[in-house]
Formats: C-alpha cells, sequence, structure tokens
C-alpha cells in the first residue's frame, strides 16, 4: 500500500470522525435552541469556528496513531511518503468529485435560500456539502488506487 | 470499434534483466512499485518522461518497452 493510499483510508476514517462530531454537536444545539432568535447565524459560525479547530487537532492525533499502527502492524520501521505522477493524477480526480459534491451542495443551499427557507438550512447544507465532497474526493481516490487506477 | 491501447513487455524486460523486482524498477525510475504494477498491467499509462526512464533502465528504445497498438475498425 502506498503513502498516499494509506493516507487516503486514513483520511476517510478521521474525516468520518470529524463530520460525525460537527453534526451531534450542531444537532443537540439546534434541538436545544441555542441558535434561535436573530443572533443564530452568528452563534451557528462561532460553534462552527471551533469545531473546526477541534477537528483540525483531532485530524492530526489521529494521522500520528495510524502512520504508528501501519509501522506496527507491518512491521516497516520507515515507511515511504514517496508520491509519484500517478499519486498526482488520482488526487486530481478525487478534487475533481469535491468540487462537483460542493457545487452541488451550494446551489441546492442557495434553492432554499430562494423558497424562503431559514437561513440556517442553507449554512448547514453548505456545510454538509463540504462535509460530503471531502468524503466523495477520498471515496473516488480511494477507489482509484483499489482498482489499479 | 475498437480502442486504442498502449501495450508493454515491462515485466519480460525485468524477467530478463536478472529478474529485477517490481520495487527495484520503482526505485530506480522514483515512483511507487504500486505504480510500476499499474503500468504493467496496463491499467495507468505513464508520462513520456516516466517511459523514457524506464526505458533507460533497460538499455531499450522507447518503442521496444511500449507499442501503440491502433484502434481496429
Amino acid at each position: 500500500m502506498s503513502f498516499e493510499e494509506r493516507n487516503t483510508i486514513s483520511g476517510i476514517l478521521i474525516s468520518l470522525v470529524s463530520w460525525a462530531i460537527m453534526i451531534t454537536t450542531l444537532a443537540r444545539n439546534t434541538t436545544a435552541g441555542f441558535y434561535d432568535g436573530p443572533d443564530g447565524p452568528m452563534l451557528w459560525a462561532r460553534s462552527v469556528l471551533w469545531l473546526i479547530l477541534i477537528c483540525i487537532g483531532i485530524g492530526i492525533v489521529l494521522t500520528i496513531l495510524f502512520t504508528i499502527a501501519y509501522a506496527i502492524v507491518t512491521g516497516d520501521k520507515r515507511p515511504t511518503t514517496l508520491r509519484d505522477e500517478r499519486d498526482g493524477i488520482i488526487g486530481l480526480r478525487g478534487i475533481q468529485a469535491t468540487l462537483i459534491t460542493m457545487s452541488i451542495g451550494i446551489v441546492a443551499a442557495i434553492a432554499t435560500l430562494a423558497y424562503g427557507l431559514p437561513l440556517l438550512v442553507a449554512l448547514n447544507m453548505i456545510l454538509a456539502s463540504c462535509a460530503l465532497g471531502d468524503l466523495a474526493g477520498m471515496l473516488v481516490k480511494l477507489v482509484l488506487y483499489r482498482r489499479g487506477f | 470499434m475498437a480502442r486504442a491501447r498502449v501495450e508493454n513487455c515491462i515485466r519480460r524486460l525485468r524477467f530478463d534483466a536478472d529478474e529485477m523486482t517490481q520495487k527495484d524498477l520503482a526505485d530506480a525510475v522514483g515512483v511507487t512499485r504500486q505504480t510500476i504494477m499499474a503500468i504493467e498491467n496496463a491499467k495507468y499509462f505513464p508520462s513520456l518522461e516516466l517511459a523514457f526512464q524506464i526505458a533507460e533502465v533497460f538499455g531499450k528504445p522507447l518503442d521496444v518497452v511500449f507499442q501503440y497498438i491502433k484502434p481496429t475498425e
């Protein structure tokens, strides 16, 4: 398994953990009425900024743990970090999938505003499209790595 | 109409080159073993630069290592 393929698998797991934390926190706060009222979008944005920082921290810790676990399981004390032209092209395909998914989400968010739904619904849709786009990109990369290209 | 494709004889050339492993070839041209495997199985077509590098490792011209198969009607 190449360095980038391993990164993709750990990236999917980190993404799932991070977004699970984000969704549960935002859903809990929304249910509790934390984002109600005129200050709702501002409070939502503050929550998301904090959650992004927390998720970055979790991502760093999990990446280190995955790297250590991989070295222990494979017995490879100096795993390669080589990234070649095939990784570059697979990465571009992943970015393409991410951008398409995010674009659909953003257009859907604009549509919700156009149909008079609350601003928070649109903001949550944009956030969700980022999450799904990230995941879609990594899944496309994983499929390409598993197939050989 | 069958599509054009690029075939290669890297596997045979490796065997002829004292049974060179995919890892040895990968290290010689600076790519991963998985990329060499994908090229050998014609799942990935290398850049011109990488193709020349592979040919150089075996000391063969490019058209001996890689063959362009024209599309058939």
